[in-house]
């Protein structure tokens, strides 16, 4: 059967479809399959290019003076950085609380945002998979339905809602809404909590830990990697999330980054205006970037996981 | 709430579909095991009510006010001239009727609407386009070779990125003078409006969602790829079956339901379509206004203050998202019984 994969991997590249989970292979003197994967590597590497591309741009474009970023080399005759200096100058000029004060307002709205609503959430998952209480199915079927409706049905009723509740002045109103769970988190966690042996609860409860007590000592930990998982996904959505800030969040003061990067970017006009708004954004992309860059185990497997699923 | 929080909106949806099959599946052995589990836990049953709904009731309460209401009063206003300066219940939010409904289908806004529903299927041109690029770069991805790794993660980067700050690079490669132009320039081909034409603006947020999206797509059949049957295709080989033709007649048909998946994910992420064309051709909608989707038109109403019309907007596109679900849950049905 090896021989035969062997074989199939050297004539196509396709066949490498069958082989799945790495066969132990002896030493041979040439690598079969070795012509394929160095072709494969070089369409990869060149598809890689593509994508990076874009970022590379604009790493050195935030370097060019502004006379300078519509030309056709990629690198600046002259490196500066006069474009960050500009965006925070403008930042403090319109923005009254400056650059400093946009990715405060980021990061407000999103790390103590996510924390709770996941911690909301994962009660709720528990509740939903593990204890037996009136009206269970219905309320889960109320929280089924609301996933269906699109966002653009409610939004600006939710923003006149917001309004008449003074949030809209502040950033309260990106924030307090989320305060009361997720339901995509819920439903996420629910399946975690329910392959949980009812076994391992049911000792714990009776050692005598009540309800609260066991889920908090013993079955938190046990979905932890998923609440990370969730945790992670969310922080990302919120700090790029960008149609509720703009409909929600008024006053300029507590405008978070993109909200902010749009305004300073202003359509892209003038040759000003894009140097300026590529630095912010640039800056905008460093957490997203680092969090990537850390978690990126977690991030992929969360989409296999979904995969495999579904 | 955008494309933005793809994956969390994606697995959410996913979980839906699949609680929904299990709501289902498993109301009846909860009543049949309610008898017993009273008996077995007696005194405790009070206690489970309690706490069980004092752990989900900030998740319902969230609902009813943040979900329930907005979507009542989105019913309501269908039929009322409501600016948004003042209350629905307010005298001056005027009884319409059927004024808004009317509005849109075939009265003064019908163009305007219908045309930004058009543009909404002309970016939801970049999803087959996608999913076949998708497609090749999971099968290349799935090989055994040193760096794949690195490819699926380079690939799916983009994708996590702020949509703002991914945006303003390609409306700042893509401008008239811009280096995608030069670039051109240089193998002799004249520049492109590609943001100062309808076609050359479609084409650029076309571009701009398989960017972003196509790494998502190749990870999830990477996924796939690994549960298709490796024997079926050794058969198939000693058959003297071709590359092509196991790919087409095994391989594909192995990853029908994510295909089938990511198209109806898909399809509903493009419907709601409003972050790219909108930061990429600005408040004006650019060129034709080929920039206004279907939510860009529920947008502007909150700028034309007028959000009675902008809910009849919104039901419209609802109701064809309610179809796409349907036709989801029909097929996972009946693949389920098959």
């Amino acid at each position: 059967m090896e021989e035969i994969l062997q074989e199939a991997e050297e004539r196509e590249e396709l066949s490498a479809v069958a082989e799945g989970p790495a066969p132990v292979k002896p030493k041979r003197r040439i690598k079969p399959g070795l012509i394929g994967n160095i072709i494969v590597t070089i369409l990869l590497s060149l598809g890689a290019v593509i994508m990076l591309f874009p970022f590379l741009w604009m790493v050195l474009a935030t370097f060019k003076p502004g006379t300078e970023i519509y030309s056709d080399a990629l690198f600046p005759k002259e490196w500066q950085v006069s474009s960050y200096a500009e965006m925070w100058k403008w930042c403090d000029r319109n923005m009254d609380g400056g650059f400093i004060r946009g990715f405060f307002n980021s990061v407000l709205t999103t790390v103590p945002v996510v924390a709770i609503q996941i911690v909301v959430s994962a009660f709720a998952a528990y509740a939903f998979a593990k204890l037996d209480f009136k009206g269970k199915n219905i309320m889960f079927l109320l929280m089924l339905a609301t996933m269906m409706i699109p966002f653009s049905v409610i939004m600006l009723p939710q923003a006149w809602l917001y309004g008449q509740m003074h949030l809209t002045r502040g950033p309260l109103a990106i924030m307090i809404p989320k305060f009361f769970g997720a339901v995509g988190t819920v439903f996420f966690l629910r399946q975690f909590f329910y392959s949980i042996p009812d076994s391992i609860s049911e000792a714990a409860r009776l050692d005598g830990a009540g309800y609260t007590r066991t889920f908090i000592s013993v079955l938190l930990p046990l979905v932890m990697p998923a609440i990370a998982t969730q945790a992670i996904l969310s922080f990302i959505g919120n700090w790029n999330d960008f149609l509720g800030p703009m409909l929600f969040v008024r006053d300029k003061h507590w405008f978070t980054l993109p909200l902010l990067v749009n305004r300073l970017n202003n359509g892209g006009g003038s040759l000003l205006e894009v140097p300026r708004a590529l630095a912010a954004s640039l800056i905008s992309l460093v957490p997203i970037v680092v969090v990537f860059a850390v978690f990126q185990k977690k991030i992929v497997g969360s989409i296999v996981f979904s995969a495999v699923k579904g | 709430m955008e494309s933005e929080s793809l994956n969390s909106e994606v697995l959410a949806a996913e979980a839906a579909v699949d609680a929904a099959a299990e709501v289902e599946a498993e109301t009846p052995p909860a009543v049949a095991a309610g008898p017993e589990r009273k008996r077995k836990k007696g005194g405790l049953k009070r206690g489970e009510n309690l706490i069980g709904w004092l752990y989900i009731s900030p998740m319902i309460v969230g609902i009813l006010v943040f979900t329930a209401i907005p979507l009542i009063m989105s019913i309501i206003s269908i039929f009322y001239h409501w600016t948004g300066s003042v209350g629905l219940f307010d005298p001056e939010t005027t009884w319409v009727g059927f004024g808004n409904i009317k509005s849109i289908f075939g009265g003064l806004e019908a163009e305007t609407y219908w045309k930004a529903v058009l543009h909404t299927f002309v970016y939801a041109i970049q999803l087959p386009v996608g999913l076949v690029i998708g497609l090749f770069l999971a099968l290349a991805m799935n090989r055994n070779m040193k760096g794949v790794q690195t490819f699926r993660v380079l690939y799916y980067l983009p994708g996590v990125m702020s949509v703002v700050a991914v945006t303003i690079v390609w409306q700042a490669l893509f401008k008239g003078d811009g280096y995608i132009n030069g670039a051109l320039g240089l193998i002799g081909i004249k520049p492109f409006g590609w943001l100062t034409t309808k076609v050359g603006a479609a084409l650029t947020v076309n571009l701009l969602l398989i960017w972003k999206g196509v790494g998502y797509t190749a990870l999830m059949f990477v996924a796939g790829l690994q549960s298709v049957s490796t024997d079926q295709i050794e058969a198939a080989k000693i058959d003297g079956a071709s590359s092509w033709t196991i790919l087409l007649k095994i391989t594909v048909p192995a990853l029908y339901p994510i295909l089938f998946y990511l198209f109806v994910t898909g399809l509903m992420g493009a419907l709601q379509m409003f972050n790219e064309p909108y930061i990429l051709l600005g408040d004006g909608y650019g060129p034709g206004k080929i920039g206004m989707t279907a939510v860009g038109f529920v947008y502007d109403q909150f700028g034309q203050n007028d959000l009675g019309l902008a809910s009849v907007g919104a039901w419209v596109l609802a109701f064809m998202i309610f179809v796409v679900t349907a036709i989801q849950m029909y097929v996972d049905k009946k693949r389920e019984a098959d």
